[in-house]
């Protein structure tokens, strides 16, 4: 019998041992990259740990490029899109799950549309914003980012909607509770938590995104933070400290508000498929 | 009845303002693209007259051999991922599946690398996949291997060797290393996310399922094949068309590895390279069209999952 307890302990430290070695898998480029960020180019370059720590790299970042006004573009983008969002999607997200306004047809255009690859709305987005003279400005990214947003805001507060109980709802009608109220008063209050999260990684997303921050934006003026990192990394020579400076500072607000919202993170991804 | 019109008005009332955007800039967009892609639209007349040119447009698309490679490049990188993912993501749910306040915070950290900006993935990368003094290559050689020339569309050594088949791998399957340094990364960046899925599904199946099977004297290896295999069947399914539809998004980690480099396209990256670089909207908008209504069926399908609600709650 006590063979066997050893054998179980023996189990169970190799799969402890096994799963830490996998994590450092996934980890340790994320401190590298954080870590790296302190180091001279030139130890970054040949991959070498010193202690010789420095601001340096971040000095530069912010002395060479138009880092804060990148940054100010991209919260004002992120919060902006998922406010306008939020405020058109959630109402059609409460007429979804209430009366199943729309029907399947609906919800397949919603889905199909957070599901299409964006590099297929490069060139009528480029064209029709040239027409109408809104290529390289805020605005203009603003409603790219609305388009896959909306989407996404919509089919997710619709499910967190559903969850609020009916009877509480119609308990305030026969009370004489009007639709405005009962919205604001009562379903919007009791799915707070899941509406916020949804928020949340649509500000994530936002984030995140590239392919039109560095496709509509031809001048410094409307570009986003993603693109700061990139600056460094020409056919001539990559800068690694600055670089890795560049990408912790876009990466670092991700990790906070990941963090927030881990609980969601799956649902989010994948549309509600899964919790 | 009075309270069916008021419901009937309310209910129209609170969409209205969403289908309206969402036509704006998703149907219109969407006719705008068709209209374009039967124009002779390119970087001199894209403020003047677009002469009709019919389906030109199309035919031109299937004959553009980049087009065909990176159509390749694409198909393949999406379904050696997927397979890859699954299998690796499928271990180690194995591996996490136990009750361990160690393994609940590891678990917590596995949700960094799907939310993280893709293009500082892609450059994190590149320094690490260096061939002098990258991170990998220095473990590499530090264990008596030699350094891998991960980022150069130099052919893979152990492909090539295969006799007969290996010579076609490298020529027609981009058996080469920075495709290869591509699939690394998506598997770096996406196998939590899956493997996250299966644990939960793994956890929702219940255990008198599983002792049961031990009863009936199943050994482990039996246990996962014949019981928690087939129970774990459509989350697998969904998993597959969910990667699917994010794999054909895949550009920014492509971008910032390699540029617009021919070699090392994707679709994405073609699309976005007729469209900004060579400035031929109208071919450009055909491309988008063929790729839109490949990855609309694959969505299609991916619906008629997801409208029976979550898979398991």
């Amino acid at each position: 019998m006590s063979k066997y307890r050893l054998l179980g302990y023996l189990k169970k430290i190799l799969i402890i041992l096994l799963s830490i070695l996998i994590f450092l898998i996934w980890i340790v480029p994320i401190i590298w990259l954080i870590y790296g960020s302190f180091l001279p180019s030139d130890s970054i370059a040949r991959s070498d740990f010193g202690f010789a720590l420095t601001l340096d790299n971040y000095r530069e970042v912010f002395e060479r490029t138009q880092v804060l006004k990148f940054l100010k573009n991209s919260v004002i983008v992120g919060f902006t899109a998922t406010f306008l969002s939020a405020l058109i999607g959630i109402p059609a997200a409460y007429s979804m799950a209430r009366w199943n306004t729309g029907g399947s047809g609906l919800a397949f255009w919603i889905l199909s549309s957070r599901m299409m690859p964006p590099a297929v709305s490069i060139i009528p987005f480029f064209l029709l914003f040239s027409k109408i003279g809104i290529v390289d400005t805020i605005f203009g990214l603003i409603i790219v980012h609305l388009t896959f947003g909306l989407a996404f805001v919509i089919w997710m507060s619709r499910v967190f909607i559903y969850e609020v109980p009916v009877e509480i709802e119609e308990a305030a009608r026969v009370d004489g509770a009007n639709l405005w109220t009962i919205i604001s008063k009562i379903t919007l209050p009791l799915a707070r938590p899941g509406l916020i999260a949804t928020m949340i990684l649509n500000l994530i997303f936002s984030w995140n995104e590239y392919l039109f921050a560095f496709s509509l934006s031809l001048t410094e003026k409307s570009r986003t933070l993603p693109i700061v990192a990139g600056i460094f990394v020409t056919s001539y020579q990559i800068k690694w400290g600055p670089m890795f400076a560049a990408a912790c500072i876009i990466m670092i607000p991700i990790l906070v508000l990941a963090l927030l919202v881990q609980r969601h993170i799956i649902g989010g991804l994948t549309m509600g498929a899964f919790k | 009845m009075k309270n069916k019109i008021s419901i009937f008005l309310d209910k129209y009332k609170l969409i209205m303002p969403a289908v309206i955007v969402l036509l704006v800039v998703t149907v219109f967009p969407f006719i705008y693209t068709l209209n374009v892609s039967l124009h002779k639209v390119v970087g001199r007349n894209i403020r003047t007259k677009w002469p009709w040119v019919g389906l030109k447009n199309f035919i031109m698309v299937m004959k553009d051999k980049v087009m065909w490679n990176s159509l390749l490049r694409t198909i393949e990188f999406i379904l050696i991922v997927i397979v890859a993912e699954l299998l690796i993501g499928f271990l180690l749910a194995l591996i996490f599946d136990q009750e361990s306040k160690l393994l609940r915070f590891m678990r917590t950290f596995l949700i960094i690398p799907m939310v993280i900006t893709p293009v500082v993935v892609g450059l994190m990368w590149k320094a690490m996949l260096k061939l002098k003094g990258g991170l990998v290559n220095n473990v590499i050689s530090s264990i008596g291997f030699t350094p891998v020339p991960w980022l150069t569309s130099q052919p893979i050594e152990i492909i090539r060797n295969i006799p007969v088949i290996g010579q076609f791998f490298v020529n027609h399957l981009n058996a080469k290393f920075s495709f290869l340094s591509l699939i690394i990364i998506d598997i770096w960046q996406w196998t939590p996310f899956v493997m996250l899925i299966l644990l939960s599904s793994l956890q929702s199946i219940s255990q008198e399922v599983k002792e049961a099977a031990e009863v009936d004297g199943a050994n482990y290896w039996q246990k996962i094949y014949y019981v928690v295999l087939p129970l774990l069947k459509p989350t697998i399914i969904v998993i597959f068309l969910l990667r699917t539809i994010d794999a054909v998004k895949v550009f920014d980690t492509v971008y910032a590895l390699f540029g617009s480099a021919a070699e090392q396209r994707l679709l994405n990256v073609h699309v976005m390279n007729i469209a900004l670089r060579i400035r031929n909207y109208g071919q450009g908008a055909a491309l988008s069209i063929i790729i839109l209504f490949c990855t609309s069926m694959i969505s299609q399908w991916f619906v008629k999952f997801i409208n029976k609600g979550p898979i398991n709650e």
